[in-house]
C-alpha cells in the first residue's frame, strides 16, 4: 500500500500540484506579487537574497532556490528576474531543468517593466495551469516520500510527547523504504558520540562528529561562552540534567533508525532511510533547507504554538499539550497531549501516521488553509 | 480505556519515567507496567528511578545514555543532578 501522488517526468512524485512563480532576486517579487493578485491559484515564491552576496550565500541561494523548483510538489515554474542581478532568472531555468518539469523564465528588464512582464507572466502561468490540471493522482510508493522533522517553539513537554511521537512516524516511513531528513544542528550538540554510532560506517559517523563539533565551535565564537554551554539553568530547573538528554529530546523526532547519509543545507539526499541535514534550526530557514532538498512534506512539533507554514510543501503541526492545542486549534494538526492522558506514544503515533497519509492523498494542513507561506533563506555571510 | 498517569515512559528500555505532575514521596506511579512509589518529591517533568542503578551505571532515556549515576539509586528515587553526570565526551 502506497499513496496517491502527482507523478512527474523525471520519476518523482509530488503531493501537491502547484504551479509556481518565483523571483531570482528580491527586486523581481513586486512582479510576482502582482501576478499572484491577478492569478491566485499560483503558488508565488519570493525571498530577499539574489543579489548583493558573497561567494558562500550566492552559492547556497543557488541551491535552495533551484532545489525549490524542482521540489516534486510543484508541477510547472516560471522565474521572474530582474536582469542585472546575481542570480539570473535564465541561469536559474537551466538548473531546474534536469527535473524536466515544464520551466520558463522572463526578465523585467528586457520586457519593458512590471505591467508588461505580469500581462507576460499570466499568459505563461495559464498553460501551466492546464498543464497541471492533466496531471490527476495515480498510485505511488512510500519510497518516493522525503519527510522533513522539525520542531519550534518548543516546551519541556516537546521532548516527551510530541517528538516521540513524531519519531514513530519517523520510524514508519524508513522502514517503508522512504527518506526522512532530521536537521537542526545546533541542538545536536553535545550528542556526538550518540548518532555517530547510529551511523552507517565509520567514515559518515567521523563526519557527523566534526559537523557538530564545528557547530559547537561556530555557536560559541558568534554567541558567547555561555551559549555554548546550550544546557541553561532554566533548562536544567525544568527538569533536563545533561545537554545530551536535552538533545535527544528534539533527535528523538528522527525516532531510533540509523544515519544513511549527511547532506549540506538545501541539498537534495541520495540515499533513503534516516538523513541528517545541516541546517539552522530556526523555524523558516529549516522549512526552505527541507523543501530544497526535496521534501514534500514536513512534521513539525510545537509546545508554545506558531503558525506557520511553507508556499510549496505542506506542514502538519503538532502540539506538545492540550491546552495549547485548544488555545490555538486552527494553526495545529494533531495534539500529542493525549500521551499525558494516559494514551500510549504509540498509539498517538499511529494516529500521527494516519493522519500523515491523509494529507499525503490531499487533506490539507491547518498551514496550507491559512495560507501560511513563509520563506527564508539561510545565509552565512554579510550583504554588501 | 485510558487509566489516570503522573508518569510516561518515552522508550521501552529507559531506566528512567518522566513526571507529568508533581510527584509527593509515597505516592504511586502510574503509567507503568512496574509498581513502585516515589521514595522523594519528584518536581513536574523530572525524572523517576525505575530500577535500581548502581553507581557507574548509565541512566537511559530515550533509549540512550542521558549520564553515568554517581549515586546508587533505588527504585522511585528522583534522577537529576545531584546523583547523575553527563558522560564524557
Amino acid at each position: 500500500m502506497g499513496f496517491l501522488g502527482y507523478r512527474r517526468p523525471d520519476g518523482s512524485v509530488g503531493i501537491r500540484n502547484y504551479v509556481a512563480v518565483m523571483s531570482s532576486v528580491s527586486c523581481a517579487n513586486g512582479v510576482v506579487n502582482a501576478l499572484s493578485r491577478e492569478m491566485t491559484e499560483i503558488k508565488p515564491i519570493i525571498h530577499t537574497e539574489g543579489c548583493g552576496r558573497g561567494l558562500a550565500d550566492i552559492a547556497i541561494s543557488t541551491r535552495t532556490l533551484a532545489g525549490l523548483g524542482k521540489n516534486p510538489n510543484v508541477a510547472a515554474i516560471l522565474i521572474v528576474g530582474l536582469g542585472c542581478e546575481f542570480i539570473k532568472a535564465p541561469g536559474l531555468a537551466d538548473q531546474i531543468k534536469p527535473s524536466q518539469k515544464p520551466v520558463e523564465f522572463l526578465v523585467i528588464q528586457e520586457n519593458g517593466g512590471t505591467v508588461k512582464t505580469t500581462r507576460k507572466a499570466i499568459e505563461i502561468c495559464g498553460k501551466f495551469l492546464d498543464y497541471a490540471d492533466s496531471i490527476k493522482r495515480t498510485d505511488c510508493g512510500w519510497d518516493k516520500l522525503t519527510l522533513g522533522l522539525e520542531c519550534g517553539g518548543s516546551d519541556a513537554l516537546s521532548g516527551v510527547t510530541a517528538n516521540p511521537v513524531i519519531g514513530v512516524a519517523a520510524d514508519w516511513l524508513a522502514a517503508q523504504g522512504g527518506t526522512v531528513i532530521l536537521a537542526e544542528t545546533t541542538e545536536m550538540i553535545g550528542t556526538e558520540n550518540i548518532l555517530a554510532r547510529r551511523a552507517a560506517d565509520p567514515a559518515m559517523g567521523e563526519k557527523i562528529k566534526s559537523l557538530i563539533r564545528k557547530q559547537e565551535k561556530l555557536t560559541k565564537d558568534i554567541l558567547g561562552p555561555l551559549a555554548g554551554l546550550v544546557i541553561s539553568p532554566g533548562n536544567i530547573e525544568g527538569g533536563l540534567s545533561t545537554i545530551q538528554e536535552k538533545a535527544l529530546g528534539c533527535i528523538i523526532k528522527a525516532g531510533n533508525s540509523r544515519i544513511n547519509e549527511l547532506v549540506e543545507y538545501s541539498a537534495a539526499p541520495s540515499k533513503k532511510g534516516l538523513v541528517i541535514m545541516d541546517s539552522p534550526g530556526s523555524d523558516i530557514f529549516q522549512l526552505t533547507g527541507m523543501a530544497a532538498s526535496g521534501a514534500q512534506l514536513t512534521l513539525f512539533s510545537t509546545g508554545r504554538g506558531t503558525p506557520a507554514g511553507f508556499p510549496i510543501m505542506p506542514v502538519l503541526k503538532i502540539s506538545s499539550n492540550t491546552e495549547l492545542f485548544r488555545k490555538m486549534e486552527d494553526d495545529l494538526d494533531l495534539d500529542a497531549g493525549q500521551v499525558l492522558a494516559g494514551k500510549s506514544i504509540e498509539a498517538v503515533g499511529k494516529e500521527l501516521v494516519s493522519l500523515m497519509e491523509e494529507v499525503v492523498n490531499g487533506k490539507q494542513t491547518k498551514a496550507e488553509i491559512n495560507r501560511q507561506d513563509l520563506l527564508a533563506i539561510h545565509t552565512v555571510g554579510p550583504a554588501f | 480505556m485510558q487509566e489516570q498517569i503522573n508518569a510516561v515512559l518515552i522508550h521501552p528500555s529507559d531506566n528512567v519515567a518522566v513526571a507529568i505532575r508533581e510527584i509527593q514521596p509515597g505516592e504511586a506511579i502510574l503509567g507503568l507496567k512496574q509498581k513502585i512509589s516515589a521514595r522523594q518529591n519528584i518536581p513536574r517533568n523530572h525524572k523517576v528511578a525505575l530500577v535500581e542503578i548502581s553507581i557507574g551505571a548509565k541512566i537511559i532515556k530515550y533509549g540512550e545514555t542521558i549520564g553515568i549515576a554517581i549515586q546508587g539509586i533505588e527504585p522511585g528515587d528522583w534522577v537529576h543532578t545531584h546523583n547523575l553526570k553527563a558522560e564524557e565526551i
